[in-house]
């Protein structure tokens, strides 16, 4: 038999994942491509088809059902035709049927033309899922929208073999990763904190783990990922530069499922399974075990030091639970958590305990992560129109807390004096959201909503406590605290003037109410499509975006002691207004893509620390700390695709500018963004050698990010109490992110074999071993000079390239039941 | 930075596993002239006029200074004479120039002193060591805590920067000008050690120390900068306390003259470049940003400056200093024990 290997192509994994567990469709199509009316079931129903391409190649439907059962509606649809289906868990598989059936045109249209040539004789029986359901990008109006199956995600080699959904969208073209090895994500030129991450819509301000190593989503029971990073959606606003909406699975209601997975760094546990016929749940967890590692590591290590204890521990964990239940054939309920924790407890225990001597007990405690609670209805109005419900609780929450015990032994006298600093950073936020969906005809969907969220920021809360012999000899406590209440409206229409032009346009309308003051923001959003053939699209986009909070941080890395804060006092919102525009392809099985998209940001408002900030007084608002300024970003996107076959693949390539202008920074003059990196590629390739067996590789390579090097010092002043010493050298400032670090590359590999219980995954991080510089330093180097009157050893000083990561192997075992 | 250190530690099996490997940055950069100076109220002015130099220069160690520099010295936008002296309230302004490095100035005002208004202290017997030696009159050898309130009254509508020093006396003679340790004052038959100073004692100390800095372990140690932020034009009281403060004397004969130490506390009212300054040093050294930028991790900081070109600090500063005398504490434990 005959293998064709790009012939069969999975549907699935669309929007609406609140309604997924409904069985019954509501539907009403006119002549419309079968993958469109598909999708509109996959939307209710959240079931993925499986079929082959060229089985529905031109195949036009029209199909009238009203509540009706999923089975009524299939039948009915393929009753006249030769193709016949099966429900076999959350897949809808499409056959052609060994005996074809005369094809009528009575309810379905098919074209002649071209289901004659189908050889049915050489069909294969099985099915190969090789791609996901995702409207072709040439047929709708938006530029820069990628929705991202889990399966990419896991296709996705990664660090420690943890597969993140972050790192995954950091093949996307326009997409930065930050420093090495982390889930950072820097868009179009734009900073970390201007990205929205969303679990099932709910915004989660710290999505990351360990220093932002890992991001805080379960990739177990991920079912799918909405990308955007140009053509927003006119329902989000918020944020600058991206939105990111990771949509969980729902419970099986088929029985239930599992899977138990094992990896270097953590493992999960998964379960979902249905509770009576109308209810579902699903719960998961994961949980690193580093800290499994390091417990017995310590006691080995502090076993032979009897002058210091170390202590440390870190793990994180996510935990996610989430329970559907259909209440009535048109409404359906879900409610759902998610619990993602950090904690990190280090710190040493150390003595010189004589006559005289001292013993110190330093202990750091760092807690942090965040809560998702959400509870929602979906009632099917009527049948051309749905509305959505939600209540949700987010929370960030980050508590630290250092003590610091010192004793001081002189001859029989203790002098004790402890110093115990404590800080709370957390955000509550509580929305309440109505979205509505209106399919208005075959031609025009509208949606349209609004939401309320009461914030409640608290960026600090910081009590210091100083005993001295038991006494207590000084505190300091602070608190800030803001209240704010933003309102949200949106109206978005998708409008298919006709087959040739389509335009989806919308707009979002916020207002910011903070300390008396209200701040409002209008972001019309606009895309148009023209499609010249049924290959090929050229578009354009419009979109303006408003952020009201803004992350302070103080590090490259992800840490605890982040702050958001609103926006406050002199400052105002931050905007972005970007313009593109893309030209698109797609092969006719859609097997093949390539996109082009071009595209120029303007950024407003934005902020940053102003040079120096850390002379400021930190009593003072961190306003006093932060600047003022513009940015722009301009680039060109290119993606090539092949997203079915046996050997799939994609080659991403970006060229980019951004820069960044403030007043109070690099002495009022623009200079490149850190991470203005010119260009970018990523190439990745996925071999399914045969059903057990698959290869994963990706090779990424960027122009390095910018660094500020400071390459002159001077003596430094010979006052200031007890700090200056004869000889210290002073760096002297220059120019901000002057010096580029060198061409970063790295090919990572991962091998999937399956039997019969799960599957292994093998990966190689960093194949080629490329230590890849990460960051540049000032140093010293010892040099031994010989000379005839003996050796002299002396320091020569140095600049240095940090190089980390070489080739880290991985190995992770997933049970499925 | 401890909490850094410990991580490090933990996370030395990745770190092992990357290399250091040292380079020569191509960035085009020319050397500036650097004018250092601490100018204080009734002292004659000195300049360290010195120039930039590239960090991987293999002659760093050698000698910076201008030689060929004119240096001008104006108070109040009058040029004035080597011999000048300032005076408070004086705006004095510095300009070098050099044929090879340029030109640069910077510009301070001398801030007018701020005397310590009142001083009630208290020491706390804390340990007998040894007491009565036979056949000496005066002998014993115990530790003592001393505690002091100093009130500082800030003048009102101007925003004032201090910097609080002391030192050990001994018979009129002056301990070093050391806060970070003290070295015992020693004579033949006594011994005065000012014990160690407290510096969690006083909260103002640590007022440039952020949440940030405070989680990550950064401590106040060594610091006595502060501003009037938190009680410009009012009086404040500032606490210090010494711990194992240690007195030693084995003396034949009673000596009044070897009761006769103490400590002298003092007050410098500085400029803002100074204190923008000590600020900056105890970022680079004690704060977390240094060790962050060290890394990698975050941007450099760099040297604060308040010089034309970027290199170098004027500073000014005024001082009144006040005693506090220990012989009637002294002599009442070597008598009563």
């Amino acid at each position: 038999m005959m293998k064709r290997t790009t012939a069969l192509l999975l549907l699935g994994l669309s929007a609406a994942g609140m309604s997924a567990s409904a069985q019954n469709v509501t539907i009403k199509a006119t002549n419309q491509p079968a993958a469109t009316v598909f999708r509109s079931i996959i939307e209710q129903t959240g079931k993925n088809f499986v079929y082959s391409s060229e089985l529905l190649k031109d195949l036009k439907i029209s199909v009238k059902a009203s509540n009706e059962p999923l089975k009524k509606v299939l039948t009915d649809m393929f009753r006249n035709t030769d193709i016949e289906y099966r429900i076999k868990g959350k897949n809808v598989i499409l056959k052609r049927r060994k005996s074809p059936k005369p094809v009528s045109v009575q309810k379905y249209t098919v074209r002649p033309t071209t289901l004659p040539s189908v050889d049915v004789s050489k069909m294969l029986d099985e099915v190969v899922v090789v791609s996901r359901l995702e409207a072709p990008v040439v047929e709708t109006a938006e530029i820069g929208a990628k929705k991202i199956t889990a399966d990419e995600v896991r296709n996705t080699p990664a660090l420690f073999g943890e597969s993140d959904v972050v790192k995954t969208i950091q093949t996307q073209p326009g997409v930065t990763a930050g420093a090495e090895g982390t889930a950072g994500m820097y868009v179009h030129g734009g900073n970390a904190d201007e990205n929205l991450c969303m679990l099932d819509n709910v915004p989660l301000y710290q999505a990351n783990h360990f220093a932002g190593l890992f991001s805080a989503f379960n990739t177990d029971i991920v079912r799918y990922i909405d990308f955007f990073k140009t053509s927003i959606p006119a329902k989000y606003d918020g944020r600058l530069s991206s939105f990111m909406d990771v949509r969980l699975q729902n419970g099986s209601t088929d029985g239930h499922h599992g899977s138990a997975r094992l990896g270097l760094t953590s493992g999960a546990f998964n379960l979902s399974g249905p509770i009576g016929p109308k209810t579902s749940y699903l719960v998961g967890l994961r949980r690193s075990w580093y800290d499994v590692l390091t417990i017995p590591m310590l006691a080995v290590i502090n076993s032979k030091n009897d002058d210091e204890k170390m202590r440390f521990r870190y793990y994180f964990m996510d935990f996610n639970a989430k329970i559907n239940h259909r209440f009535s054939p048109r409404i359906n309920g879900f409610i759902s958590a998610y619990f993602g924790n950090d904690l990190l407890k280090t710190g040493a225990e150390d003595r010189n305990e004589f006559i005289t001597g001292w013993y110190e007990n330093d202990k750091f405690d760092f807690n942090w992560g965040n809560l998702v609670v959400q509870a929602g209805l979906n009632y099917r109005i009527k049948p051309e129109v749905t509305a959505e419900f939600t209540a949700a609780y987010t929370r960030y929450f980050s508590g630290l807390k250092h003590d610091d015990l010192y004793k001081e032994f002189n001859q029989g006298a203790v002098t004790e004096t402890r110093a115990v600093i404590k800080t709370d950073n957390n955000i509550n936020d509580w929305i309440f959201r109505g979205d509505f969906d209106w399919r208005a005809n075959d031609n025009t969907r509208i949606r349209f909503g609004a939401n309320y969220v009461r914030h409640s920021f608290l960026p600090s809360r910081t009590s210091r406590e100083y005993t001295f012999n038991d006494e207590k000899v000084a505190t300091r406590d602070s608190t800030w605290a803001y209240g704010a209440n933003e309102f949200n409206v949106y109206v978005e229409d998708d409008w298919r003037i006709s087959n040739r032009f389509r335009v989806n346009a919308g707009v979002h309308a916020s207002l910011f109410n903070i300390e008396g003051k209200t701040h409002s923001g209008i972001s019309p959003r606009l895309s148009l499509s023209y499609r010249p053939s049924e290959n090929l699209a050229v578009k354009a986009a419009y979109t303006r975006t408003v952020q009201y909070v803004h992350q302070l941080t103080q590090s490259y890395l992800s840490l605890p002691t982040d702050q958001w804060i609103p926006v406050t006092g002199r400052f105002k919102p931050q905007t972005a207004d970007k313009i593109a525009v893309g030209a698109y392809w797609q092969s006719n099985d859609g097997g093949y893509s390539v996109s082009v998209e071009g595209y120029y940001k303007s950024m407003h408002n934005l902020l940053d620390y102003c040079d120096e900030y850390y002379l400021k007084p930190p009593l003072e608002m961190w306003n006093a700390r932060l600047t003022s300024g513009t940015g722009t970003a301009k680039g060109i996107d290119l993606r090539i695709e092949k997203t079915y076959g046996k050997l799939t693949g994609y080659v991403g390539y970006s060229l980019a500018w951004a820069d960044r202008k403030y007043s109070e920074k690099n002495d009022g003059r623009p200079f490149p963004a850190r991470f203005d990196n010119r260009h970018t590629i990523n190439i990745g390739v996925n071999w399914n050698i045969n059903d057990r067996v698959q290869l994963n590789a990706a090779w990424t390579g960027h122009s390095g990010n910018r660094f500020t090097l400071l390459p002159q010092v001077y003596d430094s002043p010979e006052f200031g109490g007890l700090y200056s010493f004869y000889g210290d050298q002073v760096p002297l400032r220059c120019s901000i992110n002057n010096y580029q670090l060198p061409f970063y590359h790295r090919l990572d590999l991962s091998c999937t074999v399956r039997n019969s219980r799960g599957y292994w995954t093998f990966g190689l991080y960093n194949a080629y071993c490329h230590l890849n510089t990460v960051a540049v330093r000032r140093s010293y180097k010892d040099m031994i000079i010989r000379t005839p009157e003996g050796i002299t050893i002396t320091s020569k000083p140095v600049f240095q390239k940090v190089k980390l990561l070489p080739m880290i192997p991985s190995i992770s075992y997933t049970w499925q039941f | 930075m401890a909490i850094l250190r410990h991580i490090i530690i933990i996370s030395l099996p990745v770190l092992l596993t990357g290399c250091f490997e040292d380079f020569t940055p191509d960035i085009d950069t020319e050397p500036v002239l650097c004018l250092n100076s601490l100018i204080t109220a009734g002292e004659p002015i000195v300049v360290q006029v010195s120039h930039t130099w590239l960090y991987t220069d293999e002659a760093a160690g050698r000698d910076h200074s201008v030689k060929d520099a004119v240096i001008s010295i104006f108070a109040n936008d009058e040029p004035k004479d080597a011999d000048y002296l300032p005076q408070e309230g004086d705006c004095i302004r510095i300009v070098a120039e050099s044929k090879t490095y340029g030109y640069a100035e910077a510009e301070v005002t001398v801030p007018y002193a701020v005397p310590i208004e009142a001083v009630k202290w208290e020491p706390v017997l804390t340990n007998i060591l040894s007491d009565d030696v036979e056949g000496y009159e005066m002998a014993g050898h115990f530790l003592f805590n001393v505690r002091a309130e100093l009130d500082i009254n800030d003048p009102v509508g101007t925003e004032d920067y201090y910097r609080f020093s002391y030192l050990s006396f001994f018979n009129d003679k002056g301990n070093r000008d050391d806060i970070i340790y003290s070295a015992p004052i020693a004579e033949p038959e006594v011994e005065f050690n000012m014990g160690t100073f407290n510096y969690e004692s006083e909260p103002i100390f640590s007022e440039h120390i952020g949440v940030f800095e405070s989680v990550m372990g950064g401590s106040s140690y060594g610091f006595t900068f502060f501003t009037d932020r938190q009680f410009t034009g009012s009086t404040y009281t500032l606490h210090v306390q010494y711990s194992d403060c240690e007195y030693y004397v084995a003396s034949q004969q009673w000596k009044p003259e070897l009761l006769n130490c103490g400590y002298e506390f003092t007050l410098h009212t500085i400029s803002k470049s100074y204190y923008d300054w000590a600020n900056y040093m105890w970022q680079r050294d004690d704060g977390p940003l240094g060790d962050i930028s060290e890394f990698g991790f975050g941007d450099p900081i760099w040297g604060y400056s308040n010089v034309s070109t970027g290199a170098g600090v004027v500073a000014a500063q005024s001082y009144l200093s006040c005693r506090i005398y220990l012989n009637d504490f002294l002599d009442t434990v070597l008598k009563e024990h």
